[in-house]
């Protein structure tokens, strides 16, 4: 078991810079993930700790040690990688049992420990097999295995969920998690699927073009994004962004946007005069949060409604996804199946005030 | 189309039957002559089935006119010759495909020093080996025939290491393996056909080769090359029935190794352990 921690850590390819100064810690035990779209620098990250990579500037310590200085095999992690680099020359039992027979481990120990592994993760009647005769699904396990059956200090997963069906992957999201709290090993997980990042890990760091842009709970994410790509990136349906301008009238403000005149809420309104660079802001809402009424079923307080009309309604269950038409933008609703609307026809949306989030236009720094 | 399917078929065979001469002839007339004897392949008209068998030309190629000791030099030199390209080509082979040693051109011009026909430096090799006092000696061939059999070591063994993925050699990293571990249980393992073929190349190479054999040896060193042409019947004639046993007897070594081997050479190693 070991914490994890990155200190000023930067990693330059010559003309990219892949890595940029980034702090981070992971604690003993803790599932953390590394998410972001592709090139932000997650996998390099990732590669650092293994030590398949060299950083050019900054440390990485396990428990308050530097390691910069150690070989993959000195560092006690296991990896598990993005098309599972299974030894294609032997069986399923002996590319478990691999990193034990590295380590001088007795036969006996070996065969229980194999066995013990391929019996959790539900591959012990594969052990005879060579890799080319198991599925995507079951590679993935197997790698897992070879991962697990060392008990190293941590686990490093780089996408290991990426290239299987949807429905496998939510089996698996689901089986890795249990097994991670079982096990209580350190895990840093690499994802660009948010969705995964948001139900698996404990924390999550969100990275872009190399820069760390926001680390915390996943719901501290959602709720209080730090910034205008935390707060798209997090979130399915992702967030609807309008531009607006602030406009004073008398004690009072509105965010006004092309056929948007909303009122901004009197706290947000101080903040806004203390920290925007001007008075154009980016006005974000979750489509969840917005309720959609016909005309005539307005709430009585018929603050912060938006006319606009539908432009295409989507079914998904026990929900809808409706697409409507504010101004030139195309804005999402999630709404309940209890709603029925039309193409073409006017609806009203009423955004709640307490669900409004404001981001600078410049730094597209969240407003707060 | 009938006629016409009829005639394209009738040419179809008549060639793979001219060509099936062309190679099983020689090598037909090749065994019946190792075991006519003497008047009988000195003979014309020529027989096409040996009217007595006989052993006296195997007797005759290998003791009387020494084929027995130049077929023992000349598999010293092959083997010497196998060992010592591989030992340096393969790791040269690896350091260029993984660590791109000197450059993106390095591979290549070592190729390229295969292009020039071998008489060029003979020349020189001789002139070069009289002054080291290397002349008619195993280790002077064995480095000759290296030298031709290096660059196309590399050549090969770089296309099959750059064609394993990578990542298992970072997942025997992981897994905990040093540099030479990991060469030997993966690497090796997964380069195998290429290996195969290249080992069997240099045996081969070196087995037949003729032109140095000649020119750099002299009375200690005589490889079967340089002696069967010269096997006589008194000081002249040419005495086919031993040249034939002993050209048979050569043949068989390289059949049944390249037999053996060909069952290592299996393409798809890796397919499917590796999410392309």
């Amino acid at each position: 078991m070991a914490s994890i921690k990155w200190e000023n850590l930067t990693k330059d390819f010559g003309e990219v810079i892949a890595v940029n100064e980034m702090n981070l810690e992971c604690e003993d035990g803790e599932f953390l993930s590394l998410l972001g779209p592709s090139g932000c620098g997650k996998t390099t990250t990732l590669r650092i700790t293994a030590g398949l990579e060299t950083p050019t500037e900054g440390t990485v310590y396990f428990d308050d040690k530097p390691i910069n200085h150690l070989s993959p095999r000195e560092r006690n992690i296991a990896m598990v990688f993005e098309n599972y680099a299974l030894y294609p020359h032997k069986t399923v039992y002996k590319n478990i049992s691999y990193p034990l027979e590295l380590h001088g481990m007795s036969k006996d120990e070996i065969d229980e420990r194999v066995r013990r592994v391929a019996r959790l993760l539900e591959i012990e009647m594969l052990l005879d097999r060579y890799p080319k005769e198991v599925s995507g699904g079951q590679k993935q396990r197997v790698g897992t295995a070879r991962a697990l059956v060392r008990e190293p200090a941590a686990f490093l997963m780089d996408e290991p969920l990426s290239h299987l069906d949807a429905k496998l992957r939510a089996v698996l999201r689901a089986d890795l998690k249990r097994l991670q709290k079982d096990l209580g090993i350190t895990t840093v997980f690499v994802t660009h699927d948010q969705l995964e990042a948001m139900t698996m890990a404990d924390r999550v760091a969100v990275m872009n073009f190399g820069f760390l842009q926001q680390h915390g709970a996943p719901m501290e994410l959602f709720n209080e994004p730090a910034n205008l790509f935390v707060a798209k990136f997090i979130g399915d349906p992702s967030m609807n962004i309008l531009p607006c301008e602030v406009q004073d009238e008398g004690d009072r403000s509105y965010l006004v946007g092309e056929a948007i005149r909303l009122e901004l809420p009197q706290d947000l309104r101080h903040k806004v005069h203390e920290q925007a660079t001007s008075d154009k802001v980016l006005l974000g809402v979750r489509p969840q949060h917005i309720k959609v009424c016909l005309p005539g079923q307005l709430e009585p307080n018929g603050k912060n409604v938006v006319s606009c009309t539908v432009y295409v309604s989507e079914p998904l269950g026990t929900e809808q996804l409706v697409r409507v038409r504010v101004g030139q933008e195309l804005v999402q609703v999630l709404t309940g199946d209890d709603v029925t609307v039309e193409m073409d026809e006017t609806v009203l949306l009423q955004i709640p005030e307490d669900r409004i989030f404001l981001f600078d236009t410049e730094t597209e720094k969240r407003i707060s | 189309m009938r006629g016409q399917s009829k005639i394209t078929d009738i040419l179809a065979y008549v060639i793979i039957i001219a060509v099936l001469l062309w190679t099983v002839l020689p090598l037909y007339w090749l065994v019946i002559t190792a075991f006519k004897p003497l008047e009988e392949f000195m003979a014309y008209p020529p027989t096409f089935w040996p009217s007595q068998w006989t052993l006296d030309n195997f007797v005759e190629g290998l003791v009387r006119q020494q084929g027995a000791p130049s077929i023992w030099d000349s598999a010293v030199i092959a083997v010497g010759t196998f060992v010592l390209s591989i030992a340096v080509g393969v790791p040269a082979a690896y350091s260029i495909a993984r660590f791109k040693t000197g450059g993106p051109d390095l591979s290549f011009t070592i190729l390229s020093m295969r292009f020039m026909p071998p008489i060029v430096p003979a020349v020189a090799f001789f002139l070069i080996a009289a002054r080291l006092r290397i002349l008619d000696t195993y280790l002077l061939l064995i480095l000759v025939n290296s030298m031709a059999n290096i660059p196309f070591v590399v050549w090969i063994m770089k296309g099959f290491f750059e064609e394993i993925p990578y990542s298992i050699e970072e997942a025997a990293q992981v897994d905990g393996a040093s540099w030479l571990r990991l060469f030997w249980d993966h690497v090796l393992p997964l380069a195998a056909p290429g290996l195969v073929a290249v080992s069997l190349f240099c045996i081969i190479f070196a087995w037949n080769e003729l032109l140095f054999a000649t020119l750099l040896t002299g009375r200690n060193i005589q490889p079967f090359t340089k002696v069967v042409p010269g096997v006589n019947i008194g000081h002249v004639e040419p005495h086919w029935g031993a040249i034939a046993a002993l050209g048979l007897l050569v043949i068989i070594p390289i059949v049944i190794l390249a037999f053996y081997l060909q069952k290592y050479i299996v393409r798809g190693m890796t397919y499917g352990a590796i999410r392309e």
